[in-house]
């Protein structure tokens, strides 16, 4: 099963932000890569960032975790409910399996503690409802399996279409009346059902006692895929994991195994300071240091980092901990790595997250502006080596033009001004073509079938400078 | 390559996209003035307003024989630094200031106290006499034969004069001083952002229109102290992208 490696393939977003309809293929038609790339660009405020959070929405998803309260309000102002459909494809072997995974989020206000009526008080709690989770894989039947519906949430039942019910629970009724309140629960506390603990619990114990369902393990199997997907292969960095590195702490994001188990996580060690960590922490950091000062070496050249120990400490708990302090070595100078520059500090971030999308078909990493604080030289450069030698998926927006010049286009993707259609890929590019070139002069005359940039004019902008000054009366 | 693919089969969707219209200035508050109205003149088109800071056409070294390559260079360096080609351009619109270079020499008139050339409308006062006949023999060198030029880098080219500048014909004020050109030009695009048609009229209806020819138009500045007084030609370039509107529009 650890050979199964899971991407996703395509998305579709539906009135999520500022988004009314979007839909994004994240393959690249064009030639055989190993990798799979795709950089979105597109003017401020167009659909960008929507593309990662949805990404992370769907990590929570996958994780059973629950969806956070801020994705309430990134419902689009227009309606009530946001859907989301991801495509995948599972390399099973020589096998390659498609998936997919449907659900959509409506907001709930909370008015649970109070017995009155006070749907309308701005103080309401809201929180975040996922349903109508319907997921899809090749279904067995007479004959060749088909696509078809695994399982769909959407009604009242506990599960559609029965056949698939019937499969999960037998004639257990306990099992289906507890699966019922584990669904309402799930609704309750904002997250899947599908891959909610309890969902998975029976699936598996249903797996483990019926040794004659083959074609029943199978699709748990496919379900487990993205579970293993959605927990240690999925990473999402949007912007605000990059605040903070402003908020003086350095992310430490992580995935490695090694025979006995996976890891994974995010450690957030203090910049500015000092800190007490476990002794297992300190030993995941260094073995996640090692590896990146390797290449950072060549990114920026002599620089390494390493964890300096200032001393071992008991922690709370009564374990053996350490404390230590983030170091950055330059020419046999050691300085606390917080003096840094803001750039070093976002390369640092991520580097450890482009190392193993280098190294594992398996891992796929959506970084949000990517581009922020990093030369652009060295950008360039290193899309173009994670793209033409790697073999992970990387999914990233810039704003930074150069990656355009450096990546196959189809690993590129635009963001339109029509929010009903918010993703395209360009058309009449020539071979030939410099595809920043091509970008900019649609930017400035127009020429795709859908509007890439909504014009600004200079001059509109040059007088409305003047004017916001006279009105501040300098 | 660019060229090739866009003259095979793909005209009809070239032919849809937008030109720029290249605008150049003399100055800052010019292009305010302006550049907002220039924008809505070719709506249908993006407008490039570029500001040459100080005056090409009186620059050192600029004469009638370097003043087309020196437009070019403009040119050139725009395209190269926006990856652009001649084809991307519609059109060229170049103001210039008409500063007396017209007029006879004795009414360039020596005056220890001007510290400044001073404009008026029958005379230019100055500390300097020689310089300024050295002037505006080069300079209308230079726009006789820029009026005369029909391309610049294979780009239809034009210009258009403001006589004897641009605050004489659009706030009617000779001798401004830079606070007060950008006090004006502020006013002048405040008032004439909602009145476009305000705009057109002001330009192509006053008493300072000439609606000649362009030639014609050119030949008129030339005439006598016709380039100290408050003129210009800018209607015609109005009247000519106006009348490309209403051909857009019902073709």
């Amino acid at each position: 099963m650890k050979t199964d490696t899971v991407r996703i393939s395509s998305v579709t977003i539906q009135n999520f932000k500022n988004i009314m309809r979007g839909s994004l293929s994240f393959e690249n038609p064009r030639k055989k890569f190993r990798a799979s790339v795709l950089g979105l660009y597109g003017q401020n405020g167009s659909g960008k960032t929507a593309l990662i959070d949805a990404l992370e929405l769907l990590k929570l998803a996958l994780c059973g975790k629950q969806i956070p309260e801020k994705f309430a309000d990134f419902i689009n102002i227009d309606s009530d409910v946001a859907t989301f459909n991801f495509e995948f494809t599972v390399m099973a072997g020589s096998e390659t399996i498609p998936l997919s995974y449907q659900f959509s989020i409506q907001t709930v206000v909370d008015t649970d503690e109070r017995n009155i009526d006070a749907s309308f008080d701005p103080l309401n709690k809201k929180r975040v409802e996922i349903f109508a989770e319907i997921l899809k894989c090749p279904i067995f039947g007479d004959s060749k399996p088909r696509m078809g519906t695994l399982f769909d949430t959407s009604s009242s039942e506990l599960l559609l279409p029965r056949t698939r019910s019937q499969l999960l629970i037998g004639n257990n009724k306990k099992t289906e009346m507890d699966l019922l309140v584990a669904k309402k629960l799930a609704k309750v506390q904002s997250r899947s059902f599908i891959f909610s603990k309890e969902f998975l619990t029976v699936a598996r114990k249903r797996v483990k006692d019926s040794q004659n369902l083959e074609n029943f393990s199978l699709y748990i199997q496919r379900l487990e895929n993205l579970v293993t997907f959605g927990n240690y292969e999925l990473f999402v960095i949007n912007t605000k994991n990059s605040a903070f590195i402003s908020l003086e702490s350095q992310p430490f994001s992580f995935k490695f195994s090694d025979e006995t188990e996976y890891s994974i996580g995010t450690i957030m060690i203090p910049l500015n300071e000092s800190t007490i960590i476990s002794q297992g922490s300190i030993d995941a950091t260094k073995s996640i240091i090692q590896p990146m000062n390797v290449v950072l070496e060549q990114l920026v050249p002599g620089l390494t980092i390493r964890i300096k120990d200032l001393g071992t400490q008991v922690l709370k708990n009564g374990e053996l901990g350490g404390r230590i302090q983030l170091m950055s070595c330059k020419a046999d100078k050691e300085i606390p790595l917080a003096y840094e520059s803001e750039g070093i500090k976002k390369i640092i971030s991520i580097l450890q997250l482009l190392i193993v999308v280098y190294n594992e078909p398996s891992i796929t990493v959506a970084i949000d502006e990517l581009d922020t604080g990093v030369f652009e030289y060295l950008l360039g450069e290193l899309l173009r080596l994670i793209s033409e030698r790697g073999k992970g998926q990387l999914i990233f927006t810039s704003h930074n033009l150069r990656p355009l010049e450096t990546l196959d286009r189809g690993f590129i993707a635009f963001t339109t001004i029509n929010p009903y259609n918010r993703y395209v890929r360009m058309t009449n590019v020539k071979e030939t073509n410099n595809l920043r070139d091509f970008y900019y002069r649609d930017i400035m005359f127009g020429g795709q079938e859908e509007e890439l940039y909504e014009p600004t004019r200079n001059a509109e902008i040059a007088f409305a400078f003047r004017e916001a000054g006279e009105s501040r009366g300098s | 390559m660019l060229r090739l693919h866009l003259h095979s089969g793909r005209r009809e969707r070239v032919e849809a996209r937008k030109k720029l219209v290249f605008v150049i200035v003399e100055g800052p508050s010019d292009a305010e003035a302006l550049g907002l109205l220039l924008e809505q003149l070719f709506d249908t088109n993006r407008v490039y307003v570029h500001i040459v800071y100080g005056d090409i056409t009186s620059e050192r070294g600029v004469t009638a024989r370097t003043i087309r390559s020196k437009l070019g260079q403009i040119l050139r360096f725009y395209m190269r630094s926006n990856h652009l080609s001649p084809q991307h351009f519609q059109e060229i619109i170049h103001l210039v200031d008409t500063d007396g270079v017209y007029i006879p020499n004795c009414n360039v008139v020596e005056d220890k106290n001007a510290q400044h050339p001073w404009y008026s409308a029958w005379e230019i006062r100055t500390a300097n006499r020689e310089s300024i006949i050295d002037r505006n023999l080069t300079k209308s060198g230079c726009l006789n034969k820029i009026s005369e030029t029909p391309t610049i880098c294979n780009i239809p080219y034009q210009v258009y004069y403001m006589s004897c500048n641009l605050d004489h014909v659009l706030y009617n004020v000779l001798n401004a001083t830079d606070e007060e050109k950008e006090r004006y030009s502020l006013a002048f695009a405040k008032k004439f952002k909602t009145d476009f048609l305000g705009f057109i009229k002001f330009i192509s209806e006053s008493k300072f229109s000439i609606n000649k020819g362009y030639l014609d138009s050119w030949d008129f500045i030339k005439q006598d102290c016709h380039s100290l007084e408050r003129y210009t030609n800018l209607g015609i370039c109005i009247a000519r992208a106006r009348n490309n509107q209403i051909a857009n529009i019902t073709s």
